[in-house]
């Protein structure tokens, strides 16, 4: 890994955030003097931003909020580097679903040990709330040897090897390439069911469950895990199964499973940020399903789609995120994911559709469907 | 069984109308034009004046005939916004078939049911809807990919279609900048870059400080441009996808102009996709090294190119694939009438 003073600096601060967190203690300085010196680090590295900046009136020295950081929309990561470091200095580099490298987001990171952190904190807090030891774990994604550029793979293997107890030798990922193991899952889901030793945590995303709940008439019924279990849930469908509504899947798994539907959790996070944002229905008791909580070095900001302002109190708008844990990237990314704040957390309410195609002249995602047809 | 002369003066009596509709500029015809296509009053005009077809020449009339699958008859499915389009798309249905029906865009109708008005040829009619003729013979769909595919289903015919594509332009090494601006901005400007030939990318040969100069060039011609050909009317939600797409071009590289009249120069990194701006008025111009880099940055744009317009054409033809159309800069929105503007020739035999 690089040496970068700046950046090191940068990072230390955002793990002490992080740190005051896990400890219940007030951070030492606040959300706002961290993002700002952040991004004035990257504006120093990273001509886009500048250009990116000066378009909007800002001036990246002059910067007061966190607010006023101009965001990265995700679809610049498919055309260009962003990242305060030159290349062949990165430790990993995380790449989103696609079918060619042409058509994939990449986030570069040159220090993982900050994402490691976030994840970890704040995964501990939403999804491992009220267990009293680590849980058995299950994950319906490759082994992270597999997929080394994912960063949904990466960070529950981090869950599995940090927060979870040892497999001792038992398999804990249940994809090989691109096939569920769906007898084999079944079978070890029944062994820790039958056992109860201690909760069991089941991981994975969307498309796996759906291919995992459609392979069930050939793999038995019912599993009844044990009392605390609990399961997260990430990701759309992105065409590698049926789509299904949220809630009827939700319902799917908890018969399936023998858990409570507020045992389910939905995690919302993508390659292009370093936190994640989790339903808090394990945490808060109170809490409604399908809300959405934030750690505190992170944000979800509703803004317009036109003007990128945030909306009023309670109006929908596409989610605007602000993430500390991005250190040498963008704080500041701008989704098409529609959003609507409530009372302690936010809804993800899907994609924002797009404006109808006028005319013959191709639209972009028709164009790429097609390129990659062709190459 | 008609003749080939027969086939022949079909397809000329579709052009002699079209050229006759071209010189109607009376009050109420022109604001429901713009009405319906989006243009302004000035595009609409533009567009009359030079897109459609008033002659064509034996060759070009014998090379069309031979493109079209000949067929019982033919249902054309018309699309929106290039309204003039309905001209070459009856001509071609006509060349392959005595009888015509004709579903124009439900949002953009006016142009082709005036075509088909001044026709006055009982063998080509306009129909609401699909189901009640189209039950044998072949359909020609314009439009977009699913769409077709849609229609494809449907109605259990073979069908012609026509899908969304772009253009792009190429400068070569020895054009004049400013000359090279006016002529692309010729072609971006037709429709507001809707068409499937309308270019959305320039690549010019040469370094980075050749492609600023050009894509500088080019986004003052565009701006000029946009007050003597005002652009059409803008969604909220068109002009989110825009801002959008200039925030990426800006990460990337330098962006001059506006809604309506936008450059981007964006220098690519091998194996990253071109920025593809929404189109309305927006270029992305991205310099290459040299023709195997051109034709590696051709290829990837795949079967979504149609067309390419370049300065040197056999430059054009080495390197793009071999459907697509070539042709001058500022004229690939002037195809011959020898066949469809889109030669991607793709047949959608019925339901999958």
């Amino acid at each position: 890994m690089r040496l970068d003073p700046e950046s090191d600096a940068l990072h230390v601060r955002v793990r002490a955030f992080i740190d005051s967190f896990v400890a219940g203690a007030a951070p030492s300085e606040s959300f706002d003097a961290i993002a700002i010196d952040l991004a004035r680090f990257q504006a120093s590295r990273i001509p886009g931003l500048v250009r990116l900046a000066r378009v909007r009136g800002v001036d990246p020295l002059r910067l007061e909020r966190a607010a006023e950081v101009p965001a990265v929309p995700t679809d610049a990561f498919k055309h260009t580097r962003i990242a305060t470091y030159p290349p062949g200095h990165e430790s990993v580099v995380f790449r989103t679903s696609g079918t060619t490298t042409s058509t994939r987001g990449a986030h570069a990171f040159r220090d993982v040990a900050t994402y490691d952190q976030a994840a970890l904190a704040f995964g501990r807090h939403a999804l491992f709330a009220g267990l009293h030891e680590p849980p058995d774990v299950v994950v319906l994604a490759p082994p992270p040897k597999e997929a080394t550029d994912s960063s949904l793979g990466h960070m529950m293997s981090r869950f599995a090897s940090e927060l979870c107890a040892p497999a001792h030798g038992a398999r804990t990922h249940f994809v090989e390439g691109d096939a569920l193991l769906a007898r084999e899952l079944r079978e070890r889901l029944e062994v820790l069911a039958t056992r109860a030793e201690r909760p069991v945590l089941v991981l994975g995303t969307s498309f796996a469950f759906v291919h995992w709940l459609e392979a069930g008439a050939d793999v038995g019924g019912r599993i009844a895990l044990p009392e605390g279990s609990r399961l997260m849930q990430t990701g759309g469908y992105k065409g590698k199964s049926r789509e299904v509504p949220a809630h009827e899947l939700r319902a799917e798994l908890s018969t399936r499973l023998g858990l409570s539907s507020r045992s389910i959790v939905s995690e919302y996070g993508m390659t292009e940020l370093s936190s994640q944002f989790y339903e808090g229905t394990l945490r808060f008791p109170d809490l409604e399903e399908g809300v959405l909580v934030e750690p505190p070095w992170a944000r979800v900001v509703p803004v317009d789609p036109e003007s990128l302002e945030p909306v009023r109190d309670g109006e929908v708008g596409l989610a605007r995120i602000e993430d500390l844990a991005n250190v040498d990237s963008s704080f500041a990314v701008q989704t098409q994911d529609r959003v609507v704040r409530v009372e302690r957390g936010f809804r993800l309410l899907g994609r924002a559709p797009g404006a109808p195609p006028r005319g013959c002249s191709i639209a972009i995602d028709e164009m790429l469907s097609l390129s990659v047809k062709g190459a | 069984m008609r003749t080939e002369a027969e086939v022949k003066a079909d397809v000329l009596a579709v052009v002699h109308a079209g050229s006759r509709l071209s010189e109607r500029r009376d009050e109420g015809w022109i604001s429901s034009l713009v009405a319906t296509t989006g243009l302004s009053r000035e595009g609409v005009a533009h567009a009359l004046d030079v897109s459609l077809e008033r002659e064509v020449s034996s060759d070009d009339l014998r090379t069309l005939v031979s493109r079209v699958r000949p067929a019982e008859s033919v249902t054309v499915v018309l699309a929106a916004n290039v309204f003039t389009a309905a001209q070459r798309a009856i001509a071609l249905a006509l060349a392959a078939a005595p009888r015509v029906y004709v579903r124009p865009s439900r949002r953009d109708p006016t142009f082709a049911r005036a075509l088909i008005d001044a026709m006055a040829d009982r063998r080509v009619t306009c129909i609401e809807t699909l189901s009640s003729e189209a039950t044998r013979g072949v359909v020609h769909a314009y439009g977009r990919d699913a769409t077709m595919r849609t229609i494809a289903s449907d109605t259990g015919l073979p069908v012609w279609a026509h899908g969304a594509g772009l253009g792009v332009a190429v400068v070569s090494p020895r054009t004049e900048l400013d000359l090279a601006a006016r002529m692309v901005a010729d072609d971006v400007v037709v429709f507001d870059q809707r068409g499937c030939l309308s270019p959305r990318v320039a690549f010019v040969l040469g370094d980075l400080e050749r492609a600023e100069r050009f894509g500088l060039a080019l986004a003052e011609t565009l701006a000029l441009d946009t007050i003597r050909l005002p652009p059409g009317h803008v969604s909220p939600e068109e002009r989110a996808e825009i801002l959008r797409a200039r925030d990426v071009a800006l990460l990337c590289g330098e962006v001059s102009g506006t809604v309506g009249a936008m450059v981007a120069v964006t220098p690519l990194e091998k194996d990253a996709a071109c920025i593809l701006f929404p189109p309305g008025r927006h270029v992305s111009v991205v310099p290459v090294r040299d023709e195997i880099e051109l034709r590696a940055r051709l290829a990837f744009l795949g079967r979504a190119l149609v067309g390419v317009a370049c300065d040197d054409e056999n430059l054009a033809r080495s390197v793009a694939p071999e459907w697509v159309r070539i042709a001058s800069l500022g004229k690939l929105q002037k195809p011959p009438l020898d066949g469809p503007v889109d030669l991607r020739d793709v047949w959608l035999e019925g339901p999958a």
